[in-house]
């Protein structure tokens, strides 16, 4: 009898243990079926972004969300299998030290694509260099309309708006809450980002409105850090709105320095940048501020996470992992990295589930639309995303602890970005209501 | 006191080794390469300064008066020749010191490294305001350089970059000795001693001052032409404090009392830098300052007397007095 | 006329806060004959310090007023840790050397000092604003203006003139006077130089804490922001006369209101006007409005 039972005991626990090696094998075996032909071991994607100095605001916010979403991405088994892995890169120094870094990028540590570049400088500077290495590269936050308005690109895109849309973005919203303005000023930093959201402001308002004046023209250093002349000079001016794109720590300075004197109940004043900085203000932040999160389609209250899936993984999780509410500086690094996956993905399908070549993708991302918690984006022809943009009034949050964004208003990409080939000021001197 | 000898043995070696850099060095590191080499004509005009006993923390402007030099000339006159710009940087930077240097004579100590840094700094700013003339912060873009009318083909322009920067620097490094080597020369290092006795022997201080400053000035040009067309992209900081702080720094890491220890230091700061700020990116900064006080504390002579030292002990040739 | 008071008042503001700024600077310079690069940085820690004493004492509950006196207390912290530090482990060794070597160690120092308040406070901007709101507005010519910078004003002129007294008018001012004049003969009648040297060069430290702590509530500190108080510094006392304590108040004055007459008038100048200034005046007179000439010794 002992004969029989033990081969059919063994017989039992070798087809148990078989059937759990099936079951915990099998995932892999799964992926490794989906895994595209002639895929590399890893996606190698560098990313570059202030990891010091005072722009260290943007930087941190795209390095914590680049870690985030590549973990993630990672967890669930990469892109079709392919996991990614992230080489990141201080973008200080210059435009000699991020082309040097650049070159190092691609041909040292030999990465597939390069994400990043917040300063208009760095990413003007190195966008020829991509194009002679023949890199991918996806610009995030980099506001410069130069970038995609002055030469055709072949390799490198920009998943986000440029800088007119936050100018035009603000005038439309100035006039809606404000319909008989009268005066408007501007309080800025004396360098390319300052001259042109300035210039493309000025430009929209008079050109929807011909009858306003401008009283003042404000121009302080970079992060000048001491305003009081300024603001006296605005407090003297009085005008009905004033316009600033102060950033991280010279933005709270300037309302440090400015809410006690008046300046915010004096004037409408609107700021393209502050969203970033409205959890450091908390209650510092006067209401009814014009704030927006640069020309971004949402922020992390809208739309609303309740009801929205991708948005409340992407709000929980970073909250979750670093103590913050997604800005947006965050969420257009969520824009590129986003992008960039779904060109992958559209240039593997279209290549019938081989690995793409660098010119597969960058075809691909030509005319794609992909998925974001803020909504969908498009990326144009002349490798120019377009998104809309949200603006709203600040108002303290107590549930919060900082102000949230009420009277809240949405604006499509037409209403606020250029059509392909047409230059922004000349588009701006042709608005339309 | 003689003139010192160009260190020949080292010299020869350095340039061998350089010439085939292309060769056995990665692309990239090619690249750190040229760029270190461009920078080194500025760097040997601060050295020239120190050995005098004079800081400047405004070389810069010379620096950047080369780049948008090119910068201008693309834009608007469509001249990416190298050699032309080369000269006409070295004229206009020898152009602005002759003016500059005018009033800049009279200052020594800590008046002449304040006084540079103003004009450097009136520089930056007016670069920076002038946005629709110098693309402001943005900055300018320069595009590929042609050679005497030859366009090199795209796989080759690196090389030719790099090839072109070296022969400049070796030139620069051997007109700079034959200065050194000249009355005017040995003047100049007088001056870190005793003006008084250079008067006393008929000489005019302010003289020996003015045409160092004009041969600075135009060093300064050149390695900002160089610099413009490896990089591709100029911008305002170009002639802000830092950059200028930046070359005295490399001048006392090689060593400013000769003429080749710059060009040591110039490619050590490169390489440091770059890895530094690979590995310790919020402490990149400090890792250079703890490297200048090193220097300064144990070894003034940079890497050149760190290498005499070293030759010393070999009994190839004598150690030469250094003077800190 | 209101805009005479507003440009007058602006500019008196900025002043007593570059007088506070660059008063260490030229104090260090006076008796040391260096030039002290990592001033800049001893600025921004001592700003550091208070607001981070200033945001615990609030985070605790305590009297928002005795947040005044973390304005008082940071600065010589600093001022007691860094300064002899820095003199007697790094300074030290290069007196006497050439004058190149000794900037060039202060610069390092600086950039030093520069990280290592990334390391100890982190990138994000800090700030605290109750020392700032406390004291309330009061309205100029119509225009409103903060309590606090009238405060400023003040302690610029108190602590400016208390400096001068302790110069002329005390024994340790004397002495000091005499190690400026002559090191070697006020070596030779007794007096401890390296002590005096110590001494002025932590006065100077705390003063260069004191006016980043006492700037502090205005702003919100983030690392970096010393390079621009640096160069704003080394203009202010390069108008003054360097080594000059009547000369770097005349010099912030000037500054402080060609400033303010840019943003009011011509908002264009702002950023030049101050190197133009530091231009012109270096070219007239290269000394400084109030500097010595240096005499030559053969």
């Amino acid at each position: 009898m002992r004969r029989f039972t033990l081969p059919l005991g063994l017989l039992c626990c070798l087809l148990t243990v078989g059937a759990l090696a099936f079951i915990l094998t099998a995932p892999a075996q799964v992926a490794s079926q989906a895994r595209p032909a002639g895929a590399p071991a890893e996606l190698k994607v560098g990313f570059v972004d202030f990891l010091s100095g005072p722009a260290v605001l943007f930087g941190a916010s795209g390095k914590n969300t680049a870690e985030w979403i590549v973990d993630k991405w990672n967890k669930e088994g990469g892109i079709r299998g392919v996991k990614v892995k992230l080489v990141i890169v201080d973008e200080a120094g210059g435009p000699d030290k991020q082309v040097t870094e650049f070159r190092r990028l691609a041909l040292d540590e030999k990465v597939d694509t390069v994400v990043g570049f917040t300063s208009s400088a760095t990413c003007l500077a190195i966008a020829p260099v991509a194009e002679e290495l023949k890199v991918l590269t996806v610009v995030h936050i980099c506001g410069t309309r130069r970038l995609t308005e002055e030469r055709p690109l072949k390799y490198v895109f920009r998943t986000s708006n440029h800088q007119a849309a936050d100018s035009v973005m603000l005038a439309r919203y100035v006039l809606s809450v404000k319909p008989d303005v009268k005066t408007i000023a501007g309080a800025n930093e004396d360098y390319a980002w300052g001259r042109d959201s300035w210039d493309d402001f000025k430009a929209s308002m008079l050109r929807l409105k011909p009858d306003v004046k401008v009283t003042a023209e404000l121009w302080t250093k970079i992060q000048a850090g001491e305003y009081s002349a300024e603001i006296s000079k605005l407090l003297v001016a009085k005008p009905d709105v004033v316009h600033s794109t102060f950033w991280a720590a010279g933005l709270i300075t300037f309302i440090k320095q400015g809410a006690p004197r008046g300046l915010f109940k004096d004037s409408l004043v609107a700021l393209s940048v502050a969203e970033q900085s409205l959890q450091d203000l908390k209650k510092e932040m006067p209401d009814g501020v014009i704030v927006a999160p640069r020309a971004t389609p949402g922020y992390f209250l809208y739309p609303d996470p309740a009801k929205n899936p991708l948005q409340k993984e992407f709000v929980e999780g970073i909250k979750a992992r670093y103590g913050r509410y997604p800005e947006y500086a965050y969420h257009r690094t969520y824009q590129a990295f986003a992008g960039l996956r779904a060109a992958y993905e559209k240039a593997i399908d279209q290549g019938g589930g081989k690995w793409p070549k660098t010119e597969d993708v960058t075809k691909a991302f030509e005319g794609l639309t992909w998925q974001t918690p803020y909504g969908t984006i498009t990326m144009r022809a002349d490798h120019q995303a377009v998104h809309g943009g949200l603006v709203g009034l600040t108002k303290f949050n107590p549930q919060y602890g900082f102000p949230t964004l009420d009277r809240m208003a949405t604006f499509q990409a037409e209403e606020i970005m250029p059509p392909v080939g047409v230059k922004s000021p000349d588009w701006i001197a042709q608005l339309k209501k | 006191m003689e003139a010192k000898r160009l260190p020949l043995a080292p010299a020869v070696g350095g340039a061998a080794l350089l010439l085939v850099v292309p060769f056995i060095l990665p692309d990239w590191m090619k690249f750190i390469v040229t760029l270190a080499m461009a920078k080194f004509v500025a760097v040997l005009a601060v050295a020239l300064f120190l050995r005098a006993n004079l800081v400047t923390f405004g070389h810069a402007m010379f620096y950047a008066v080369g780049a948008y030099a090119v910068g201008f000339s693309v834009k608007w006159f469509r001249i990416d020749d190298m050699v032309v710009l080369l000269l006409l940087g070295a004229l206009l930077g020898a152009g602005a010191a002759a003016l500059i240097g005018l009033v800049m004579a009279r200052y020594r100590e800590v008046f002449f490294a304040m006084l540079n840094l103003a004009f450097s700094m009136m520089l930056y700013g007016v670069l920076l305001k002038l946005y629709w003339l110098t693309g402001g912060t943005d900055g300018l873009g320069v595009g590929r350089p042609t050679f005497l009318g030859y366009a090199p083909p795209r796989e080759y322009l690196r090389d030719f970059l790099y090839y072109t920067t070296l022969g400049v620097a070796g030139i620069v490094i051997y007109v700079v000795h034959r200065f050194l080597a000249s009355p005017l020369g040995f003047y100049l290092r007088a001056l870190a001693d005793n003006e008084i006795r250079i008067e006393y022997s008929g000489e005019s201080v302010r003289r020996v001052l003015y045409v160092t400053y004009i041969v600075a000035g135009a060093l300064g040009a050149v390695a900002g032409v160089l610099t413009a067309f490896t990089v591709g992209h100029i911008v305002p900081e170009y002639s802000f404090w830092i950059q200028s702080g930046d070359f005295v720094f490399v001048a006392l890491l090689g060593g400013y009392g000769s003429v080749v220890g710059p060009l040591i230091g110039s490619i050590a700061f490169e390489f440091i830098r770059t890895y530094a700020s690979k590995y310790f990116p919020n402490e990149w900064q400090m890792t250079l300052g703890i490297i200048m006080l090193a220097i300064i504390l144990f070894r003034p002579g940079g890497l050149w007397a760190i290498y005499e030292a070293l030759a010393a002990r070999v009994g190839r040739r004598p150690s030469e007095g250094r003077r800190a | 006329m209101r805009q005479l008071t507003t440009i007058a008042m602006d500019g008196t503001v900025f002043a007593a806060i570059l007088f506070l700024i660059s008063v260490g600077l030229t104090l260090v310079f006076g008796v040391l004959r260096i030039l002290n690069v990592a001033h800049g940085g001893l600025y921004a820690f001592g700003a550091f310090t208070a607001t981070t004493l200033a945001m615990r004492l609030l985070d605790l509950g305590a009297n928002p007023y005795f947040t005044y006196l973390m304005l008082l207390v940071a600065p010589v912290i600093v001022g007691v840790i860094a300064g002899p530090l820095i003199e007697r482990v790094f300074l030290q060794r290069v007196y006497g050397r050439a004058e190149a070597i000794q900037l060039l160690l202060t610069f390092s120092i600086f950039l030093i000092l520069d990280d290592l308040i990334k390391l100890i406070w982190g990138t994000k901007p800090l700030f605290v604003s109750a020392p700032y709101t406390l004291l309330g507005e009061f309205s100029l010519s119509g225009i409103r203006y903060s309590w606090y910078q009238v405060v400023l004003i003040a302690v610029a002129i108190l602590f400016g003139g208390a400096l001068v007294w302790a110069v002329r008018g005390t024994r340790i001012g004397k002495i000091a006077v005499s190690v400026i004049n002559d090191r070697e003969i006020s070596q030779a009648i007794g007096i401890n130089v390296n002590r005096v040297y110590m001494g002025s060069f932590t006065l100077g430290a705390f003063c260069a804490a004191l006016g980043g702590a006492l700037i502090a509530p205005t702003i919100a500190v983030a690392p970096g922001f010393a390079v621009d108080a640096t160069v704003l510094a080394f203009a202010v006392i390069a108008i003054g006369g360097m080594g000059n304590l009547e000369g770097a108040a005349l010099g912030a004055l000037i500054v402080g209101l060609l400033r303010a007459m840019a943003v009011h008038l011509f908002p264009e100048a702002d950023l030049v006007v101050i190197y133009l200034a530091m231009i012109v005046v270096l070219v007239i007179r290269p000394q400084g409005l109030f500097g010595q000439v240096e005499l030559r010794r053969i």
